[in-house]
C-alpha cells in the first residue's frame, strides 16, 4: 500500500511537472512579459557589469552619489539624435561636474543591433565623444530586463540612498530629428536639478521613446 | 474601298502633342509614389476635383515591405507615429490624421501598435469658399516616419497633389475611392450598444463591457488599444472573462507607468459570434477611470 501511494505521488508529481512544462511552452508563444523588479521610490536593483574597457562596475559602488542609467544602442536613430546633436554628451558633462555618475548600458544581445565589443566598441565610443562615467555591457539583458528598460534611450535616476527616483524618456519630444532637441523639456536634467537642490522631483515617471532594446 | 490617305502633318501633330504633354506634365504634375527605405509613400485624394467650401479627404498612403511596420498614434513599446506637415493654398485647413485600427505587433518581450502592408492615413482638408472654380490647387505634404522591423529606420517623403477646382458635383477618383470607403467601414466609431466602464487597481486595469439586450452576441475575443501609453503593460496578455453583466478584460499595469489619467480612452477590437458566424468589429470609448 505504501509503495502504491509512493508511485501515485510520483505519478501525480510527474504529471504536474509535465503540465507546468506544457503551460510554460504554450505561454512562451503568447506571453512576452518582462520581469521588472525596479519600481519608483524603491531601492534600485543592484547589478555588476563590465565596462567597454573591462572594468567592473556595481551600482552599490556608487552609494552616496546620484547615478544616471542611460540605455544605449549606437545604431539606433533615436540614440543618434541625442549624440549627433551633442545633447547627451552635454548632459553627461554638466552633471559630471556635479559629481553625478553616468552609466551608459547596452543590453543588445550578441548578433543584434548595437552589440559591439573590443576595438570596434572602443572606436564607436570615441567617435561619439561620450562623457559618461562608463559604457557597460549587459549582453544577456538581465540588468535591462530587471529595470524594465524598453527603449534606447531609456533613462533612470537613482538617488544617493540607492532609491530609483526617475524612469522614462529623456525629454518630451518623441522624434528622431536633431532640431527637436532644442526647445524640448528635458526630464533628466529637471529631475537631477531638483534632486541636487534637495527639492521634490515633480515628474518621476514618463513614457520613454525610441528603438526597442535588442534583448 | 480606299481609305482617305492621311497627310504627314496629321500624324506628326499628335506625336508632338504627346511629347509636349510628357515634357510639361511627365515629372512635375503626375503624383508618383516615393520609395524611401522600406516604405512606399504617396499622397492621394478621394475626389479628382474639388468644390469651394466643401471639405474633402486626402490620405498619406503607405506601403511597407514585408516584416516592416509603421506605428499607430500610440506606438506602444517602441517606434514613433508618422507625422505630416502640410503646405496648403491660402485659406485651406488640414485636420488631424484619422488613424485606422492598429494591430498588436509582437516583438518579444515588446509589443508595438501599428500597421503592416498597405495603409492609408486619411486627413480632412477644408478649402475656403473663396477658391475659384477653373483654377488648380496644389497640396504639399512632408511626411516623416520611423519604419520598424527588427530595427527602426527613419524615413521621409515630400509629396504633392494637384486638383482642379470646379463649381459643383466633384467626381470620386476611381483609383482611390475604394480605399477611403474601406477605411470608413473599419474606422473606430462610438457604439452605444456596448457600455464600457473601467477600474484601476494597484496591479491591473479592468475594462468591463456590458452588452445591450439588443446586441446579444457571444464575444470570443477582445483587444484593448490604449489611446495613451504608460498605463498598461503593452506586452501583457489581456485576459477576457465573463461576468453577469457582460465581459471583463484584465490587463496588467505598466510597473513603471505614469500617473494614471482621469479618463480611460482607447479602442476595443472584438470578435463576436451570433451562433453561425464570427464578426470582427470595433468601437472607441472614453470613460472615467475609477481607482481603488
Amino acid at each position: 500500500m505504501k509503495k502504491f501511494l509512493g508511485i501515485a505521488a510520483l505519478a501525480a508529481m510527474l504529471s504536474l511537472v509535465i503540465a507546468i512544462f506544457a503551460l510554460s511552452q504554450s505561454s512562451k508563444e503568447e506571453k512576452v512579459e518582462v520581469t521588472v523588479t525596479a519600481a519608483i521610490g524603491e531601492p534600485a536593483p543592484d547589478f555588476k557589469l563590465s565596462s567597454a574597457i573591462g572594468k567592473e562596475h556595481s551600482l552599490s559602488d556608487y552609494k552616496g552619489q546620484w547615478v544616471v542609467l542611460e540605455w544605449i544602442n549606437l545604431q539606433c536613430p533615436f540614440v543618434l539624435k541625442h549624440y549627433n546633436s551633442k545633447n547627451m554628451q552635454t548632459l553627461q558633462q554638466t552633471y559630471a561636474k556635479k559629481e553625478v555618475v553616468w552609466l551608459s548600458i547596452c543590453s543588445s544581445a550578441p548578433g543584434k543591433q548595437g552589440n559591439f565589443s573590443g576595438d570596434e566598441l572602443t572606436a564607436k565610443i570615441k567617435e561619439i565623444s561620450s562623457n559618461s562615467t562608463a559604457y557597460l555591457i549587459d549582453g544577456d539583458g538581465k540588468v535591462g530586463l530587471s529595470y524594465g528598460a524598453k527603449t534606447t534611450p531609456h533613462m533612470f535616476i537613482i538617488n544617493p540612498k540607492g532609491v530609483l527616483v526617475y524612469a522614462g524618456a529623456i525629454d518630451d519630444k518623441p522624434s528622431v530629428k536633431l532640431e527637436d532637441v532644442k526647445g524640448a523639456a528635458n526630464f533628466v536634467s529637471a529631475a537631477l536639478d531638483a534632486g541636487l537642490a534637495k527639492k521634490e522631483i515633480k515628474v518621476s515617471s514618463t513614457v520613454s521613446y525610441g528603438c526597442s532594446v535588442k534583448y | 474601298m480606299k481609305l482617305p490617305a492621311r497627310g504627314k502633318n496629321n500624324i506628326r501633330f499628335p506625336i508632338l502633342y504627346i511629347l509636349a504633354a510628357l515634357l510639361l506634365f511627365g515629372n512635375s504634375v503626375q503624383p508618383k509614389p516615393v520609395q524611401a527605405g522600406h516604405v512606399e509613400a504617396e499622397l492621394i485624394s478621394e475626389i479628382s476635383s474639388i468644390v469651394p467650401g466643401e471639405p474633402f479627404w486626402v490620405a498619406l498612403k503607405l506601403r511597407m515591405d514585408d516584416d516592416w511596420h509603421i506605428n499607430w498614434s500610440n506606438p506602444g513599446d517602441f517606434g514613433l507615429a508618422p507625422t505630416i506637415a502640410w503646405q496648403l493654398p491660402e485659406g485651406f485647413k488640414a485636420g488631424e490624421i484619422e488613424w485606422p485600427i492598429p494591430e498588436r505587433l509582437i516583438f518579444s518581450p515588446f509589443v508595438g501598435y501599428g500597421y503592416e502592408g498597405e495603409k492609408i492615413l486619411p486627413v480632412k482638408i477644408s478649402p475656403p469658399n473663396s477658391v475659384l472654380p477653373g483654377t488648380e490647387i496644389r497640396i504639399e505634404a512632408a511626411a516623416d516616419w520611423v519604419v520598424c522591423g527588427e530595427v527602426c529606420i527613419p524615413g521621409e517623403a515630400k509629396l504633392s497633389l494637384e486638383l482642379d477646382v470646379i463649381k459643383s458635383s466633384p467626381l470620386p477618383d476611381k483609383n482611390w475611392v475604394q480605399l477611403f470607403e474601406n477605411f470608413r467601414n473599419e474606422a473606430p466609431q462610438v457604439d452605444s450598444s456596448y457600455r464600457v466602464s473601467s477600474k484601476l487597481t494597484e496591479k491591473a486595469l479592468f475594462i468591463s463591457v456590458a452588452v445591450n439586450s439588443s446586441n446579444k452576441m457571444q464575444i470570443d475575443s477582445l483587444i484593448f488599444f490604449p489611446k495613451f501609453n504608460g498605463l498598461i503593460n503593452n506586452a501583457a496578455s489581456q485576459k477576457l472573462s465573463k461576468d453577469e453583466s457582460g465581459y471583463v478584460l484584465e490587463i496588467e499595469r505598466d510597473p513603471l507607468g505614469v500617473t494614471p489619467p482621469e479618463r480611460l480612452k482607447g479602442i476595443l477590437v472584438l470578435r463576436k459570434n451570433n451562433g453561425s458566424k464570427t464578426i470582427k468589429t470595433n468601437f472607441k470609448f472614453d470613460v472615467l477611470l475609477r481607482k481603488n
